[in-house]
């Protein structure tokens, strides 16, 4: 990675809209590189002229008092474990310290649960997996299934994977939820494209990229979509879940348009 | 007292991630009339709107340590949440509604940018940088400005506008793509004045 390949990735997607989201490897780079940094800041300053130039009318006189009064009920507030763990890691010199913590806990958890319950870990918990937590909080908010999504993290034998958008459209999202009971994959997206003739499939594939199972995504008028897809009995082929543009509902094999793609944390001690 | 350097905005937010309120209200004061310009904008609604900054100024406290310095700075992560929930409003108000709401901001002739400058009691609270950004949407044609303001204040794609407005994709991107480079060429000049004064 360097700053040119940074930089034309920017003037490509930055008429896209305000909430650039980086590529991995391109955030990592603008964290250790200062003029990339402020290069994006500036196309991120640039889309904040709009707000900027809307009139400013003064607040109601007693809004700020709602508001404190409203953060003071609640008061401290109420810190999950997710939270706990992502302002450690926001403090560098302690990021070790837990880390270490968090790799003797994991091995422990592992080495417990397979002893006493079998290989039925698909995704083990990790800080990250904490912060894809609150991720999903926010989603499951988005497609209003709280309740649902609540009940299946209750669960301790269905896991979950996150798959973020190939392209450049912000938005594109989806979480296939994992039942390693009745063998399905929940998936649920939003912002998918509402067009009528547009097919989205949902594909499971093994290390071969063979496909072991595929499900067409229902997809509603605002472009939440969801799809139920069986899951293999023996986990340990699944590898990557992808999520295509097809103009076949019956195709075998997923598309170049391949449009969201996650590879499944599997790490069998 | 009177002489205390203003803080900068990542001194703000270094202070109110660490859990000190005062700061947190220093930064809401800062920035709240930006924030309900914004819910205001989408929402076309008062009411709305400032239950929006109530929810956004309330997440960002409560949820405080999701916000990651590496990613915004801490005005853009606030515009970006303020952005983000008052489209969210509207979508879960629109269900209720139809899509009229909508249809009305994305027809509605009169610019932010015409309502800001016919209103005397409006100009004076106008900031330098919200003179700035007037200037700089003064130098986009209209189907720029709106194409942009459809990407940003409804958040929708190229290919959505074009649906909307039943006009080539082509056309759609090559105007949002000028427009942004005209607003950012603006931002740039006034870099450049201000390294040279």
């Amino acid at each position: 990675m360097n700053c040119q390949t940074f930089t034309e990735w920017l003037e490509t997607v930055a008429a896209e809209g305000p909430n650039l989201e980086l590529p991995r490897e391109l955030h990592q780079h603008q964290v250790d590189c200062q003029s990339c940094r402020a290069e994006l800041e500036r196309w991120q300053a640039t889309w904040n002229l709009l707000p900027a130039a809307l009139a400013h009318e003064p607040p109601s006189t007693d809004l700020e008092n709602r508001i404190f009064e409203r953060l003071q009920r609640s008061s401290p507030p109420a810190r999950t474990a997710s939270s706990r763990l992502s302002s450690m890691f926001h403090d560098k010199s302690k990021r070790m310290a837990y880390l270490s913590y968090a790799v003797a806990a994991g091995i422990l958890f592992l080495l417990a649960t397979t002893t006493l319950w079998g290989p039925n870990w698909l995704f083990p918990q990790t800080g990250k997996d904490a912060q894809e937590l609150a991720r999903l909080q926010d989603f499951a908010d988005h497609v209003e299934k709280l309740d649902q999504l609540e009940s299946a993290f209750a669960d301790p034998q269905i896991r979950y994977v996150s798959l973020t958008s190939l392209g450049t459209q912000e938005q594109t999202q989806g979480y296939l939820l994992y039942d390693d009971v009745a063998h399905q994959g929940h998936f649920y997206g939003f912002d998918l494209p509402t067009q009528a003739n547009r097919i989205v499939k949902l594909w499971l594939l093994d290390r071969s990229q063979s496909v072991l199972s595929s499900a067409i995504v229902e997809i509603d008028s605002k472009g939440l979509g969801a799809a139920i897809i069986p899951l293999p009995k023996d986990l340990s082929v699944l590898d990557e879940i992808v999520v295509s543009f097809e103009n076949d509902p019956g195709a075998q094999t997923p598309s170049l348009r391949v449009r969201m793609r996650s590879k499944v944390a599997l790490t069998r001690p | 007292m009177g002489d205390r350097p203003e803080k900068d905005d990542n001194e703000l937010a270094a202070e109110f991630l660490a859990g000190d309120l005062e700061s947190f209200r220093e930064f809401y004061r800062r920035y709240v009339s930006e924030v309900l310009a914004v819910c205001q904008k989408i929402l076309q609604n008062r009411q709305d709107a400032e239950d929006v900054v109530s929810d956004v100024f309330f997440e960002l406290w409560t949820k405080r340590s999701r916000f990651d310095p590496t990613r915004a700075t801490p005005k853009n992560y606030l515009l970006m949440l303020t952005r983000s929930r008052s489209i969210d409003r509207y979508r879960k108000r629109s269900r209720a509604n139809s899509r009229k709401a909508l249809h009305a901001i994305a027809t509605n002739a009169e610019s932010a940018v015409a309502v800001s400058q016919g209103n005397p009691a409006v100009q004076i609270l106008q900031s330098e940088s919200q003179q700035l950004a007037i200037q700089a949407l003064e130098q986009l044609n209209d189907e720029q400005r709106r194409m942009l303001e459809l990407t940003y204040f409804e958040s929708l794609s190229h290919a959505q506008i074009a649906e909307r407005l039943d006009i080539p994709l082509g056309t759609v991107k090559s105007h949002i793509r000028r427009g942004i480079l005209k607003l950012r060429a603006v931002l740039d000049e006034r870099k450049v004045g201000t390294a040279n004064s």
